[in-house]
């Protein structure tokens, strides 16, 4: 069978404009009590909570601390021992659960711990 | 107890394919070290299959699948492993080490919403809704009724919710859902076929049903199983546990292999030392970030269960006469241990009822049995002040207390009161209505 010869036709649709891509939300482990500043880089900080399990692990919004432009808010947190996650956010990315859960479970499986796989839910607000 | 060689009998999940190649990997790696004085078996549960390891040198490692694949949560299967390594394997002591995914004590939810007995309709014939997740917490009245502000009478444990005003959705009539014995306390899983989990109650039956009735050391490579709750329950089938306070990975198995082959007549204690070691060295060189804690079973548990159970009753009377300070030890000072529903034993006794001298009493008996049985600990500088064992502590009003302990050994202990009547202490909030 001859191959076939693949032609792209010409659009007329004007050029689009590539959009910025946004960097990802950066999760880093909480294993101490520490005074949670925004990079610079980032709109908001927050620390997550694990509050309870089922057949699913629910994280709530603990602590959330924003920026603007040189301007940031610092605030402390007292680490207790439960399972804790940082978490920044870059410039330009929504500050939801449905925006973070899907990085959050995937930072959880990458520490490859034998802790049971089951969903992450971020609870409560910011919704 | 002193050897001439030892049987590794390891009893795996591997769920994931990531999972499956670590265990394969830890096989090979086994076979490697190991002598003819190291025996080793391993019964690892993939997708759509079961697959049996046995290590015996000089001969080759040889890997057979079982005709019909085993639910790793089914107790009977692990009583098959383990008679059919007693027969298989020389006559030598018996490291069992379980090694798999695990999140604490099972059947940890909200409690059940209340019925409404005067609501025309199908819930009247049925009873009330499904129980809510923890996702969603149930109103005030949901979980206390309308006596909930009186702090009256707390719930029976094991009894099934009587006097408390809760009326559990799966006790209603017609919707009773009888749960096997085995099918209460850890969670440890899950079987990847069927996805149910084995517990430290079906582990126990297991292990008391196999030839020999009992396992020199017991290994529980998953994660927060180093509880009170679980290892009193395994405590008259082992000699030795060794588990993890907190989210634990996988352990050095060549290195335990290695230290057996280099020393096989080990003591049972030695040899837990020496597991507890191959763990330290890689918390050490920065490779890993778990705890591990190594505790004698049988008496010297039951001995720290009895001390525990006065401290528990001392701490009873502190919830009337010193609340703030309770409250205080339980929601802010005692160290949490990755979980929120577990607290690091020796942290909280040090804690609640610091200011009581009757409670420092109780207090200092349990530190004195816990170290005595303690035989190696290690931790990271990530988990400060987990000290080798934890207790179920709740922190919130709506989990459901009776159902968490329900067919454990450990529910007819003090502290299932305690844990009651301060959750009945605790203030409400409008969102615990709202949610």
């Amino acid at each position: 069978m001859p191959a076939r010869k693949l032609t792209r036709k010409k659009s007329d649709q004007p050029t689009r404009t590539a959009r910025r891509a946004v960097s990802a939300p950066r999760f880093t482990r909480v294993t101490k009590s520490l005074k949670l500043s925004v990079p610079p880089d980032c709109e908001a900080s927050v620390i997550l909570k694990l509050v309870g399990h089922d057949e699913r692990r629910y994280y709530a919004w603990w602590l959330l601390v924003g920026r603007y432009d040189q301007e940031t808010m610092t605030a402390s947190y007292r680490f207790t021992g439960e399972d804790t996650v940082r978490c920044d956010i870059p410039t330009g990315m929504p500050l939801s659960a449905a925006t973070l859960q899907p990085y959050l479970a995937r930072f959880l499986k990458g520490e490859h711990n034998q802790e049971d796989d089951a969903p992450v839910i971020i609870k409560g607000k910011p919704k | 107890m002193t050897t001439s060689g030892w049987n590794v009998l390891v009893y795996a999940i591997g769920r994931t394919a990531e999972d499956h190649k670590r265990v394969t990997d830890a096989i090979a790696q086994m076979h490697e070290a190991t002598t003819e004085r190291c025996h080793i078996a391993v019964q690892l549960h993939g997708h759509g299959r079961t697959t049996r390891y046995w290590s015996c040198k000089p001969r080759k490692l040889e890997a057979e699948t079982l005709p019909v694949p085993a639910n790793a949560a089914e107790p009977s299967s692990l009583t098959s492993f383990l008679n059919t390594a007693h027969r298989r394997l020389p006559t030598a002591p018996v490291a069992l080490v379980l090694w798999a995914h695990s999140s604490g004590l099972d059947h940890l939810h909200d409690y059940p919403r209340k019925q409404a007995p005067h609501r025309p309709g199908l819930d009247s014939v049925f009873g009330a809704h499904d129980p809510g997740g923890l996702g969603g917490a149930p109103g005030l009245d949901d979980v206390f009724g309308g006596a909930a502000a009186s702090h009256a009478m707390p719930m029976g444990f094991g009894g099934g919710g009587g006097g408390g005003g809760i009326a559990p959705w799966r006790e209603a009539p017609g919707r009773r859902t009888r749960m096997p014995a085995e099918r209460y306390g850890c969670r440890w899983g899950p079987d990847p076929n069927t996805g149910e989990f084995l517990t430290n109650v079906g582990m126990k039956k297991a292990i008391a049903g196999s030839s020999r009735r009992r396992v020199e050391v017991l290994g529980l490579n998953a994660c927060w199983m180093a509880s009170l709750e679980i290892e009193y329950e395994l405590r008259g089938v082992s000699d030795v546990q060794i588990a993890s306070q907190v989210s634990a990975q996988p352990w050095p198995y060549r290195a335990i292999v290695e230290a057996i082959a280099a020393a096989p007549a080990l003591t049972t204690e030695q040899l837990a030392r020496a597991i507890v070691a191959s763990v330290h060295d890689e918390i050490t060189a920065g490779t890993r970030h778990d705890a591990i804690s190594a505790l004698s079973s049988g008496a010297a548990m039951d001995q720290l269960a009895a001390a525990f159970d006065r401290y528990a009753r001392r701490a009873m009377a502190l919830i009337e006469s010193d609340w703030e300070s309770v409250s205080k030890a339980v929601m802010k000072d005692a160290q949490r241990v990755d979980d929120p529903y577990q607290v690091d034993l020796m942290s909280l006794v040090r804690e609640l009822g610091k200011d009581d001298v009757k409670a420092k009493i109780a207090a200092a008996a349990v530190e004195t049995h816990f170290h005595a049985m303690r035989l190696a600990h290690t931790a990271s500088t990530t988990h400060p002040n987990v000290h080798g064992l934890s207790l179920f502590c709740p922190k919130t009003t709506h989990v459901d207390l009776t159902d968490a302990y329900r067919g454990t050994e450990f529910r007819t202990n003090t502290w299932a009161q305690f844990l009651q009547a301060f959750q009945i202490r605790l203030p409400r909030t409008p969102g615990d209505q709202a949610s």
